[in-house]
């Protein structure tokens, strides 16, 4: 009885786990490739990613849960995509994504500073600072865009968007974050000459 | 008539939680740029689907306990219980299956895209399925603590554990990661 209970649980679980571990494998190869222009150009960037991952996670999370709520509730109207209530949440969790990297870029320059003998400059802390709120604004943008529409798209069909959208989200996301990580720290670098 | 969504109100109450997270985070990159083996590609690999797997048992974990506690057929005491028994072991069962299916991928990268020796991938392979399995003990003993806890405060689950184990999945995931490479070598 409790053996079959056990395996009912694993069977439903397993492929999705599975699912994620292999999109993150991809994830985990972008993040390797990365490793080069991180360690020679910009120290400072790999103290930044687990943050900036788990902010993506957060914000979007929340506003996946927001998103369900509100639909449930009736606040947001699913016939109507681009409603103002849509809109608030969607411009909130920019807002937040901006200001909350601005911090991680900011603490990861002291980091650096404190325990890795770099020497403070103003181009280290702007080339932090802008690799993180790049990174974490192309993530939050295009991670919303996707709650948005799973979640309203979900909705319209009868499915219950709190189930739906929070496992979409942590599948791309990471994926997506890293891209926009190795996108951010490119632009970056080139803007400041480095390549 | 619920409350319509006010911008300033979702700035202002999520920024303490983020910012907490962003600090617990940091530290995990502290940990991850300065005692990783300098230029491994492969263990900057792991750390995506070691933190996610990890975090997905903790939070299924999670999401099922607190419902069970809410049905009340779980009761929140640390004892020998037959339907918390039966959670706990299905996440241990989900962790070793799951780790050692994308370890042995890992063996195949390090074997084949990166001609490593066949020592060394058997290493890697080892390095990633232990440091997952120690992951998921980890996290199983903090979500199950800070769930009992929780309810026992009179906080519903649902809004604190997630944070907590996704959070504490990264950094932990990462210091299973460097434990594993120091202990196994290579």
């Amino acid at each position: 009885m409790a053996r079959n209970r056990v395996k009912k649980i694993v069977r439903q679980v397993l492929p999705i786990l599975l699912l994620t571990g292999f999109f993150n494998l991809g994830a985990g190869s972008l993040l390797g490739g990365m490793e080069e222009q991180m360690g020679k150009y910009l120290a400072g960037t790999l103290v930044m990613v687990p943050p900036l991952m788990a902010l993506k996670g957060n914000i979007t999370g929340t506003l996946a849960s927001r998103l369900g709520s509100g639909l449930h509730q009736g606040l947001i109207n699913s016939g109507n995509i681009l409603n103002k209530e849509v809109k608030t949440n969607v411009y909130a969790a920019i807002a937040l994504s901006v200001i909350t990297a601005v911090t991680i870029g900011t603490i990861a320059t002291l980091i650096t500073v404190m325990f890795t003998g770099t020497l403070f400059s103003l181009s280290l802390l702007a080339q932090l600072v802008g690799v993180a709120v790049i990174a974490a604004t192309l993530s939050v943008i295009l991670l919303s865009l996707i709650a948005v529409a799973v979640s309203i798209l979900s909705y319209r069909r009868g499915w219950d968007p709190d189930n739906i959208t929070s496992p979409v989200l942590t599948t791309l996301g990471d994926i997506l974050s890293i891209g926009s990580l190795y996108l951010a720290l490119m632009v970056v670098l080139k803007i400041a000459g480095k390549i | 008539m619920p409350a319509r969504y006010d911008f300033r109100k979702i700035i202002s109450e999520s920024y303490g939680v983020l910012l907490v997270a962003a600090v617990i985070g940091l530290a995990a990159g502290y940990l991850l740029e300065n005692h990783l083996p300098r230029h491994v590609a492969i263990f900057l690999m792991m750390v995506p689907p070691l933190n996610s797997m990890g975090g997905n048992i903790g939070s299924v974990l999670a999401a099922r306990l607190s419902s069970a506690l809410h049905l009340g057929v779980v009761t929140p005491d640390f004892q020998r219980q037959r339907v918390l028994g039966i959670n706990i072991t299905a996440s241990g069962v989900l962790g070793i299956i799951s780790f050692f299916v994308i370890g042995a991928s890992f063996f195949f990268i390090e074997y084949l895209v990166f001609s490593g020796a066949l020592m060394t991938s058997f290493k890697i392979m080892l390095i990633f399925f232990s440091a997952g399995l120690l992951l998921t003990v980890i996290l199983i003993g903090v979500t199950v603590t800070s769930t009992f806890i929780s309810y026992k405060r009179g906080i519903d689950p649902d809004n604190v554990v997630m944070p907590i184990v996704t959070t504490l999945g990264d950094i932990g995931g990462i210091a299973s990661l460097i434990i594993l490479i120091h202990l196994i070598g290579v």
